[in-house]
């Protein structure tokens, strides 16, 4: 099913994908010069992964470096052919802010808190990022596309760090239901964005 | 509801790619994930369009970060390639990676046993329970470890899951019990794995009480006292 659907890029490739494998491939070999350039690509999106998540700003910045000193070393297992450098990096990110935030103790206050703020829990989750540019955009425009319990669900789960058990309870939604409007709900993130693997 | 008689393990890529899963959940998916082709297809892509969740987050990362990582990358070996990803959570988290290294330790013996056909039945059975769209957590509190009862009435049967559990005595078992109209009738018999580790199918759902006693080998039809563990379902 997948294999039929066609897929094109709407708008053009970011400058600097290609740059990010390129640089990853020589990473991989210990170019420890191609790393600081290949920081100077991926450094923002780690730290605002580990910011938005983490949300403590002192945490998160602790989190931001031991990712980007993960995406070190383990440069020589990443496989292309299983997604993007970039993607990969962003995967990285995120499981280690996600780890960070389920390890703490303020994890009940923190999960309180949105519970109390739910309808808003993230009403924007891309405002406050400085590095304002087609991405961005993209990524907002397509969650405008979503129907609001599937934006609802995937930024608690996604932004919030939440595990889809702790969306249920914080939306008092079944856990069917939030199983399904998150995975739909990336479906669609998916087609509207046209992202290729 | 149609999406409460049609359980689907599917439908855990999208709570997968949001690392929305608890530990024991993914290991079971992640089973599930290296005996589907359809689902990997679909991870792959989920993942990227989560990635782009990520990028749009970015901002300035602090001046003082770009000095820090390149220092420490200049004193840091990497890992060769194919190196687990589970020895990097032990350096960063010891206390919460002890459960990591040994959900890493099941799944590896896992794939092992999986081999076998019947095993691999059994642990798409326990995985579609676990992803049953009407599964709901039982937690049972007391002695000898974390323990949770995964409950779905579509399948009529639940899943056992517990971490860290010590063997029980010699000539001895442990039992679980489920409380009916007053009475606690026995539900199964289980062991923990040598890394203490339960992972079982149970049939049936509890009604209300749920409760765990230690027994002789065979079991018993009424619970030896006393109850270690108890829920509510």
């Amino acid at each position: 099913m997948s294999a039929g659907r066609a897929r094109r890029h709407l708008w053009p490739v970011p400058a600097g994908e290609g740059e990010a494998e390129a640089l990853l491939a020589l990473v991989a070999r210990g170019d420890r010069e191609a790393f600081a350039a290949l920081y100077d690509l991926v450094a923002p999106t780690v730290v605002g992964i580990a910011r938005r998540v983490v949300r403590d700003p002192h945490q998160a910045d602790e989190v931001a470096q031991e990712v980007l000193l993960e995406v070190w070393r383990r440069a020589p297992s990443f496989d292309p052919a299983k997604g993007t450098s970039r993607t990969w990096v962003a995967t990285i990110a995120h499981r280690r802010a996600v780890d960070r935030v389920r390890s703490e103790q303020s994890e009940r206050d923190r999960r309180g808190r949105d519970a109390e703020r739910h309808t808003t829990a993230d009403p924007d989750p891309v405002a406050g990022s400085v590095i304002g540019d087609a991405e961005r955009d993209e990524v907002a425009a397509a969650l405008g596309q979503l129907t609001d319990l599937q934006r609802q669900t995937i930024e608690l789960a996604y932004y919030g760090g939440y595990t889809y058990s702790q969306v249920a309870d914080i939306l008092d939604l079944p856990l069917g239901t939030v199983k399904t409007r998150i995975r739909d709900g990336m479906i669609r993130l998916r087609d509207a964005l046209e992202v290729t693997a | 509801m149609s999406e409460h008689t049609t359980p689907d393990p599917h439908t855990l890529v999208g709570p997968y790619v949001l690392d929305a899963l608890p530990d024991d959940e993914r290991v079971l998916f992640e089973d599930h994930l290296s005996r589907c082709p359809e689902c990997r297809a679909e991870e792959a892509e989920l993942r990227a369009a989560a990635g782009h969740l990520g990028r749009a987050t970015a901002v300035a990362p602090p001046a003082a970060l770009r000095d820090q990582v390149l220092a420490a990358v200049e004193v840091t070996r990497q890992q060769p390639p194919g190196a687990p990803w589970s020895t990097t959570r032990r350096r960063a988290w010891p206390v919460v990676l002890a459960t990591a290294a040994t959900i890493a330790a099941v799944v590896a013996l896992g794939a092992l046993l999986l081999q076998a056909d019947h095993r691999a039945d059994r642990a798409e059975q326990i995985a579609a329970v676990v992803a049953a769209p009407d599964a709901r957590t039982v937690p049972i509190a007391g002695e000898g470890g974390s323990m949770r009862l995964v409950v779905s009435s579509a399948h009529g049967s639940a899943v056992l899951l517990a971490e860290g559990m010590a063997a029980p005595p010699p000539g001895k078992t442990y039992a679980l019990w489920y409380q009916r109209e007053g009475r606690m009738v026995p539900a199964g018999l289980f062991e923990p794995g040598g890394d203490g580790a339960v992972r079982q199918r149970v049939e049936g759902v509890p009604p209300d009480v749920v409760g765990v006693t230690v027994e002789p080998d065979g079991g018993s039809d009424e619970p030896t006292l006393p109850i270690i563990a108890t829920g509510t379902a």
